[in-house]
């Protein structure tokens, strides 16, 4: 009964949403726009707790829950379980979109032509990807006879990290749906005001602060959960968070550009059009399973040439219109190349450029296929070399450009503010090049930019300490320096990074790094839902003392015939010892992996800073 | 004038921008495209020894040995129809069995493929593309349900 309703308030909410794409223009508004669109929100909402209430109760003539939970799974998981496979994920990006689209209408306050096109914009994205959910991976599919049981959910994705990557992830990719409507609205109406920019600002801020998160969080996982100490892996997944990710930053610069100057205009306007369209490439790639990685659970083609469609809808429409009506969007005031303005669009183009590379290395493979027999593989070397020397100057720019004037600036007063970073920045670079047996060129001058960028940062609130500092200032002062740590916990980890493998029984040990990594004894237990077999291990630092004693673990899930790693890590300040155990051979050994990590919380944390900075810049100013 | 310089300054140094990220792209693309192999196009077509390639199919029963200490491992690669020998050092991922997918990398030396990277899925249930184009190709590939 209940998945039967799940299935129809869909519908409904569907047709519903189809009808708001056209009653905007109708002449006698009888009913607000923002009822209509709670009205959607709380279908979609009615639909994705049926689905909950599916999972929670085990309910296994669904389909779906058949397939991706079990009743010996703890209550937690069974929840999340309810996103974590595609027809369930897709669900919960309806409901968001439903959220944001609501939120927008509930909460705007643009001029009621702007705000119409906008609200039939949304309600058209949400018809394409209701009719996506309804038509191509409905959740609440049933089968007959009911199974006793289920198939359970991939043990992978039974952790906390990954529960909650997956909304924050769909927070910020379908925010950027608002960038397409706004986009759309402005190119239709012949208009993007002051107030349109700060109002897109406020839902690309948060939108690009949940991405930001979202890709951190999911890196996070992987690092604990994958059971190689890696942080990013350039898999093509990834790589379809990061594409929007970048193009969204780059239009929140463009929009503040925007917003203070009233130029930039047509270019913020494509911006918004593209991020969006890069989260629907996002989508396609994680959805179609044309591409080998972990997240492609999901493989249908009917889906892939589903999304593959809606996209060329989205960018053949709206570059449409682009085209044609892009001109009327004039700029009201010009710009010397040496000012904030110029900066921004400097940083604007190494962004797009970026994103670029990012965007070939992932979809060519895919080109390749379709127009040969070969198959190739676009590996992270390619990424490395390509990616690292583009983005490096970003640093410097991120230093410099906040302290610029708008419209023109005077190099003399800017060498003046720079000083301080540089001596700063030398000094680092320096120190690193002299770093005793572990000198590395590289090193230094990544870790010369990171410091420059966040002395330079650091500096700027020093000279503003007299007058009061806007909080918005406050917000780009916090992400900036994020980006800062994020680029210096990169470097470390990658270039001091030790990893050691070897086989050890019992009271063996390994050495790494200042530590020396002993097993104590093994045991083998079993839990509810999974058996698992670990390892006790000692650790000390050089002196001989004991710092910590860390139990990894491997896990055998019989429903799913799986094994997974949980790595167990000793977290010091900055740095991780990371222990992995592997296979036992003939002889009552184990194969152990341990892996000193430098840094590494430095990435997570500047993910955390870069996030909450634009969250923080989201605050009103008192006026 | 003075705005049609400052837009051509602009265009010139986005093209500059996007010219030497080509350039450096292309030059990549050369050197890290890893090739992909079923076990029959390695017999049919020559191969660079050189060159980093991925091979990929099912690990063929009764063929996986380690040496003494566990760490180098040999076991055959098979699309059904042919089969390569695979060694490899280091750590077997922890979904790795006879009968199961899987896909390498590394080079091929003589006859023997010589992996520093292995993949193998981490659910029973799942495929790799390349494994069932793989088998695909050589014919063995049986529709499941």
């Amino acid at each position: 009964m209940i998945p039967a309703i799940g299935s129809f308030v869909l519908i409904i909410a569907l047709g519903i949403s189809f009808v708001q794409i056209f009653t905007p223009f109708c002449k006698n508004k009888e009913i607000d726009a923002k009822y209509i669109s709670l009205s959607v929100f709380l279908l979609v909402a009615a639909s994705f707790g049926c689905l909950l209430y599916s999972y929670v109760t085990s309910d296994f003539s669904v389909m779906n829950v058949y397939k991706n939970s079990h009743t010996h799974k703890p209550l937690i998981y069974k929840i999340t379980g309810t996103w974590g496979n595609h027809e369930g994920s897709m669900l919960l990006l309806c409901l968001i979109l439903a959220a944001y689209s609501f939120f927008f209408a509930l909460l705007n306050k643009l001029e009621t032509k702007m705000k119409d096109i906008i609200i039939s914009v949304q309600s058209a994205v949400n018809v394409g990807f209701l009719a996506f959910i309804y038509f191509t991976s409905n959740p609440f599919e049933r089968i007959l006879p009911k199974p006793q049981n289920g198939v359970g959910l991939n043990p992978l994705l039974q952790d906390i990290g990954l529960a909650m990557h997956p909304p924050v992830l769909y927070l910020g990719y379908i925010g950027f749906s608002l960038g397409l409507s706004y986009s759309v609205a402005a190119l239709i109406s012949g208009k993007a005001d002051r107030g349109w920019a700060t109002s897109l600002k406020k839902w690309t801020l948060f939108s690009w602060s949940c991405l930001t998160l979202g890709i951190g969080l999911g890196s996070w996982w992987a690092y604990r959960e994958l059971g190689w100490g890696g942080f990013w892996f350039w898999d093509p997944v990834e790589n379809a968070s990061l594409m929007p990710w970048l193009v969204a930053t780059a239009l929140l610069h463009s929009l503040i550009v925007h917003e203070k100057r009233e130029s930039l205009k047509v270019w913020t306007v494509l911006l918004g059009i593209f991020t969006f369209a890069l989260s629907l490439v996002g989508i396609f790639l994680v959805r179609s399973g044309v591409l080998t990685s972990v997240h492609s659970f999901a493989s249908d083609p009917q889906r892939g040439t589903y999304i593959l469609i809606f996209l060329g809808l989205v960018v053949g429409i709206s570059l449409t219109l682009f085209a044609m009506k892009a001109h009327k969007l004039k700029p009201k005031n010009k710009f010397a190349p040496f000012s904030k303005e110029g900066g921004i669009l400097i940083n604007n183009l190494i962004l797009v450029v970026l994103c670029l590379t990012v965007f070939l290395g992932t979809i060519y493979p895919i080109i390749v296929e379709v127009f040969s027999e070969n198959s190739v593989a676009v590996g992270a070397p390619y990424f490395n070399s390509v990616f690292n020397p583009i983005a490096l100057p970003l640093l410097i720019l991120a230093g410099i450009v906040p302290i610029l004037k708008w419209k023109k600036d005077d190099a003399q007063k800017v060498k003046a503010k720079l000083l301080v970073p540089l001596i700063c920045a030398l000094f680092i670079f320096g120190l690193v090049l002299f770093v005793p047996d572990k000198q590395s060129f590289i090193a230094a001058i990544s870790l010369g930019f990171s410091t420059w960028l966040i002395s330079s940062m650091l500096y700027s609130l020093y000279e503003r300490r007299k007058s009061s500092i806007p909080i918005p200032f406050w917000g780009m002062v916090i992400s900036h320096i994020g980006l800062g740590v994020l680029a210096a916990g990169i470097t470390v980890v990658s270039i001091w990074g030790q990893e050691q493998e070897k086989i050890l029984h019992a009271n063996e040990s390994i050495k790494i790094a200042h530590y020396d990594v002993k097993l104590v004894d093994m045991y083998i237990a079993a839990e509810d839902d999974y058996m698992m077999r670990f390892g006790n291990f000692e650790v000390t630092d050089y002196t001989g003392r004991r710092v910590a004693s860390l139990q990894p673990e491997v896990r055998y899930y019989p429903v799913q015939g799986s094994n997974t790693t949980e790595s167990d890590i000793y977290y010091s300040l900055l740095s991780n010892l990371y222990i992995a155990m592997g296979d036992s051979n003939d002889k009552g050994g184990f194969v152990v992996r341990v892996y000193h990590k430098p840094w590494v919380n430095l990435i997570w944390l500047g993910c955390v800073l870069m996030a909450s900075g634009g969250f923080i810049a989201m605050i009103k100013r008192k006026k | 004038m003075k705005q049609k310089h400052q837009r051509l300054t602009f265009i010139l140094l986005g093209l500059l921008c996007l010219g030497s990220a080509v350039g450096i792209i292309l030059n990549n693309f050369q050197d890290n495209l890893v090739f992909f192999y079923s076990p029959t196009e390695l017999k049919e077509k020559a191969i660079d020894y050189n060159k980093l390639i991925r091979i990929g199919g099912l690990v063929e029963e009764g063929t996986a040995k380690q040496s003494e200490d566990g760490q180098k491992h040999e076991f055959n690669i098979t699309d059904l129809t042919n089969s390569v020998k695979v060694k490899y050092t280091g750590i077997l991922p922890p979904m790795f069995r006879e009968g199961q997918g899987m896909v390498a990398t590394g080079n091929l030396e003589g006859d023997v493929f010589i992996a520093n990277n292995l993949l193998t899925k981490h659910d029973e249930n799942y495929m790799p593309p390349e494994v069932a184009k793989s088998l695909k190709k050589s014919g063995q590939w049986r529709e499941e349900e």
